[in-house]
């Protein structure tokens, strides 16, 4: 039996020696696990480490300290041959694309097997169904010059998967991309993650990017993880602070404090903020504390959205009324287990 | 036209046989020593290239070397160079004048030169190249085959241009201690003959060299910039 477990990092740690007296500590007792079929995210700032923990796991950087497993390899311990031969299974994206600028598009794709025993027929029909695959079939024989961002991106997913890899390591790979060829390449992502069953680790900055495909997440802090989970749970309930900052990116229930002085609050108006906290069913609480509490509940700003089939998010809204229905309806609320409701005072939700 | 050019160059037409002559001993010396310091430049840049302190086989004692080696050659002007290394050249040669004498000598004096052109064309690859060829899996000398070199064509056939003409530069040099070629001619009859328009036809013909040198090489280069 397969163990479901792909990647792991044991206690690793990496030092870069910057000259003879100093060094650099980059990961510091990095502990993770990568279950096969998932897709994993590693979100942090730039200079967190990310790119050194990700290149980790096919060994182009090698841990200082601690073990890094490939299903029961220790990667660290590999020698040379061995390590190229499991790069066969690991393949890399990156920010940059790194096609070669005088192969053919076809060449590229074909580069990870070109010393391999298979055929130049072989060869070409594989490299053919890979275009198929990323849908540039009909760019074979030009040069990447010729292409853009979203396409160079495609192609070199094109070659990381002539291998037929188990993982495929993405290291900032849609950075360099607009917001629509983002949304294109995340969606093939996704697209190869559940047809090919690969498994994807996914480095980014971009909490969107997290939000948008990734199934468990891991945050970098200066070389340290310091929350990791289902990205649901980490969505609703944050713990650290730098987890809270990347989410607050993608969320629109921030309101500035000068849209808040903007809202003239008169007597008998109170100003809450309400959040799904777990994904039990959503209930209409607007039009319930409305008809049950009589009272007129304005929203505010509104950014409620599904994550993996949960809710998430929430709204800002002025409930008006008599301060007894206030308070029953801010004790309706508080009741809900689902919700968490935040009140305005002070100018700040507490 | 034969009358024109014996007007023109009245001294080159009464020794044609000897100017024709010259002009191939510079050709063979161009293209000898070309061949073969081209071939041991390629080698030693790749070395020096793949050794150097973070290179896919880095090696400090062999980059140590060559890159002390290279420095101590380059610092020596090549007109003593070919005075020093006259026993050498006797011994690999069997003699130290005439187009024989002047092939090691030439190579001597382009291939440090040509070596760091080399490693300066090899250096352009972006480093996000090495590293994918890496993760691909590719052995050290797959990458230095299909990644250094093949996406340095251009880059390599431009540097071997410009040692190229720095290569003619150096046959006429050698000719002045005996090697024949364009830059005896010119020296023999031009010079202490005071027949100037001898002089004046060797800088025609090596400009005529140079240019077709030059005209291959950016069409080599052209071709293979995509
Ligand atoms: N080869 C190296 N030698 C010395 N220091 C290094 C080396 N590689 C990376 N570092 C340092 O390690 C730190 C983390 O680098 P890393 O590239 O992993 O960060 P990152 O999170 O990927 O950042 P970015 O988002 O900018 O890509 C940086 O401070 C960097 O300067
Ligand atoms: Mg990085």
């Amino acid at each position: 039996m397969a163990s479901p477990e792909l990647v792991k990092f044991q206690h690793v740690s990496k030092v870069f020696k910057t000259n003879k007296k100093k060094s650099h500590e980059v990961l510091k007792d990095v502990n993770l696990t990568i279950q096969k079929g998932k897709i994993f995210g590693i979100i942090g700032y730039s200079g967190a480490g990310k790119s050194t923990l990700i290149r980790c796991i096919n060994g182009i950087e090698k841990a200082t300290q601690g073990k890094v497993f490939f299903e029961d390899k220790e990667v660290n311990k590999l020698s040379k041959k061995a390590l190229r031969q499991i790069r066969g299974q690991i393949g890399m994206i990156f920010q940059q694309f790194n096609l070669m600028p005088a192969r053919t598009i076809a060449e590229n794709v074909a580069l990870p097997i070109k010393y391999s025993s298979l055929g130049k027929e072989k060869i070409r029909e594989k490299v053919m169904e890979m275009l198929e695959l990323v849908g540039l079939p009909e760019k074979a024989d030009t040069y990447p010059s010729s292409l853009s961002g979203g396409q160079k991106q495609r192609v070199a997913i094109a070659r990381a998967l002539i291998n037929n890899p188990k993982i495929l390591l993405c290291d900032e790979a849609t950075s360099a991309l607009d917001p629509q060829t983002t949304q294109s390449i995340l969606k093939l992502l996704k697209k190869l993650n559940e047809r090919l069953g690969i498994t994807l680790v996914l480095v980014t900055h971009e909490m969107q990017v997290v939000e948008d495909i990734c199934d468990e997440i891991a945050v970098l802090n200066k070389g340290k993880i310091v929350e990791q989970g289902d990205v649901y749970s980490i969505f609703v309930n944050p713990q650290d602070q730098l987890t809270k900052r990347f989410i607050n990116t993608t969320s629109k229930l921030n309101v500035s404090s000068s849209l808040l002085k903007t809202i003239n609050l008169v007597r008998n108006q109170q100003l809450i903020k309400i959040t799904y906290i777990s994904d039990e069913a959503v209930v209409p609480l607007i039009s319930i504390i409305s008809i049950k509490f009589k009272i007129k509940a304005n929203i505010i700003v509104g950014d409620i959205k599904m994550l993996r089939g949960k809710p998430l998010g929430g709204l800002v809204i002025v409930l008006d009324g008599e301060a007894e229905q206030i308070a029953d309806t801010l004790k309706y609320l508080r009741g809900q287990k689902n919700v968490q409701v935040e009140v305005y005072q002070d100018g700040r939700f507490l | 036209m034969d009358a024109f050019f014996s007007k023109l160059f009245p001294n080159v037409a009464s020794n044609l046989d000897v100017f024709n002559a010259a002009i191939i001993q510079t050709l063979q010396m161009v293209v000898i020593s070309g061949i073969i310091s081209f071939l041991l430049s390629l080698t030693f840049g790749i070395l020096i290239v793949v050794t150097k302190g973070g290179g896919i086989l880095a090696n400090k004692i062999v980059w140590n070397v060559l890159d002390k080696i290279i420095n101590l050659f380059r610092s020596i002007p090549f007109i003593i160079l070919i005075a020093a290394l006259i026993p050498v050249t006797r011994i690999i040669s069997g003699t130290a004048i005439g187009v024989k004498g002047t092939i090691f000598p030439l190579i001597i004096g382009i291939t440090p030169f040509f070596t760091r052109q080399i490693e300066s064309a090899l250096n352009e690859t972006d480093d996000g190249l090495i590293e994918t060829g890496e993760v691909i899996g590719l052995t050290p000398w797959q990458l230095v085959w299909s990644v250094y070199l093949h996406e340095s064509i251009s880059s390599i056939s431009r540097v071997t241009t410009i040692t190229l003409v720095s290569l003619i530069g150096l046959t006429a040099i050698v000719g002045v201690v005996g090697g024949g070629g364009l830059g005896d001619f010119a020296i023999q009859y031009g010079y202490q003959q005071n027949q100037f328009d001898a002089t004046i036809a060797c800088i025609i013909v090596l400009l005529i060299l140079v240019s077709i040198v030059q005209i291959i090489g950016t069409f080599i280069s052209k071709k293979a910039t995509h």
